[in-house]
């Protein structure tokens, strides 16, 4: 059985698709403004329940909100299902995120019921966090040879909320260095050459 | 390097291959019992613990009990290992899986000794949900030039269970709009490149 080129074209679209759907995740888990523009086209959109409306405003608007509420995210994606046409795509990737939330703004994420029977935290006070699972429903545009995100919407299916139960400076967990953070410090820039982690040049 | 007409081949049944383990995800967690079936072979064999036999029989089952137990599920997969050989593909997937367990279910799913400990004991004192970690071992077969499950063997590595600290309706979560849905109008099925 031999393997036509629309099948080549097929698994290269494929690949890029799945660079910029996890692209998104590192701009936001490192709260890069100038990476997360990469990912949508200017003219896109997003409908993420907390905003709806262009990508343009979006990008700005969630980059700066990630690092008020949160002290750290992480945004894993999996069982992605890409479909291909020509130069437009559409897909569904499952998502799983962790979220430690900021204190001040513990109010915001979480209402007044929760905070309520929750409020003292357990092993360290006003210390809480949530998992969450959902999904992106993405429509992808190529132009120029490019492939980005035109029109995202997100789907929340279910939030698991809680005090935190994170130790940082004790135990085996003292050891475990270095931490993930906002920024360009974070050990994934300097793997990757000092540049974007977007640039394959840098990273040979 | 040229790459070879066999590496090629590989790469595409990969490709179709993956796009049945998410298949299965996807009928299971919108409750598609029609898009279950397409998943396996028609002879095909299910060894899910909670049922062992014919793949048909095992879609229809699951899809009815999966709707009777739980009120919102998530079956997330990765780690997915696959070899392939001509027309027959062998894999393993780690799952990594989410349940919302109806109210009036807990003691069923969960037992009499969790429910003295932790009833009532949730944000949403009626509710109770799980987390689960396992894998799917698989044994898909080319037909006619399309893959589908022939045989599958669910492992179960260690489960994890608690009262339920969902929120719906308050912070940042009312506004997380929309919620997924079991059935033809969750958004997935109006996604369309």
């Amino acid at each position: 059985m031999s393997v036509s080129d629309a099948d080549i074209e097929d698994l290269v679209a494929r690949r890029d698709i799945m660079a910029v759907l996890t692209r998104y995740c590192t701009a936001l888990d490192r709260a890069d403004l100038a990476m997360m523009e990469q990912v949508y086209w200017p003219d896109g959109g997003d409908r993420h329940g907390i905003y709806v409306g262009d990508a343009k405003t979006f990008i700005p608007f969630i980059i700066n909100g990630i690092q008020i509420w949160f002290e750290v995210t992480t945004h894993a994606i999996s069982n992605i299902d890409i479909v291909v046409d020509g130069d437009r795509a559409a897909s569904e990737a499952y998502l799983l995120s962790v979220c430690r939330v900021r204190q001040p703004q513990a109010a915001e994420i979480f209402g007044d019921a929760y905070l309520a029977r929750h409020g003292n935290g357990t092993l360290v006070p006003d210390q809480h966090q949530f998992m969450m699972g959902g999904r992106y429903l993405d429509r992808f545009e190529r132009r120029k040879g490019e492939w980005r995100i035109f029109e995202r919407q997100v789907v929340l299916d279910w939030s698991d909320n809680g005090p935190s139960t994170e130790i940082t400076d004790e135990g085996m967990f003292k050891t475990l260095r270095p931490r993930g953070c906002y920024g360009p410090s974070d050990p994934v820039y300097e793997f990757f050459g000092g540049a974007s982690k977007n640039d394959k040049i840098a990273a040979l | 390097m040229a790459v070879s007409q066999a590496d090629l081949e590989d790469l595409v049944a990969r490709r179709d291959c993956y796009a049945v383990l998410t298949r299965y995800c996807r009928a299971l967690d919108r409750c598609d019992a029609r898009m279950m079936q397409g998943v396996y072979w028609p002879d095909g064999i299910d060894n899910h613990g909670v049922f062992n036999g014919n793949a048909a029989e095992f879609a229809d089952f699951i899809i009815r009990e999966i709707q009777e137990w739980f009120e919102v599920t998530m079956h997330a997969i990765m780690n997915i290992h696959m070899e392939i050989k001509g027309d027959v593909a062998v894999s393993e997937a780690y799952l990594f899986a989410y349940h919302k367990v109806r109210a009036d279910k807990a003691e069923g799913i969960f037992g009499s000794r969790y429910m003295q400990m932790f009833d009532r004991k949730g944000l949403d004192p009626n509710h109770h949900h799980f987390y689960y970690g396992g894998r799917y071992l698989d044994r898909l077969e080319r037909r006619d030039g399309e893959w589908r499950i022939a045989k599958r063997q669910v492992v179960m590595d260690w489960n994890d269970n608690r009262p339920s600290g969902e929120i719906l309706d308050q912070g940042m979560f009312a506004t997380l709009q929309p919620r997924g849905e079991r059935g033809p109008d969750d958004l997935v099925f109006h996604n369309r490149p």
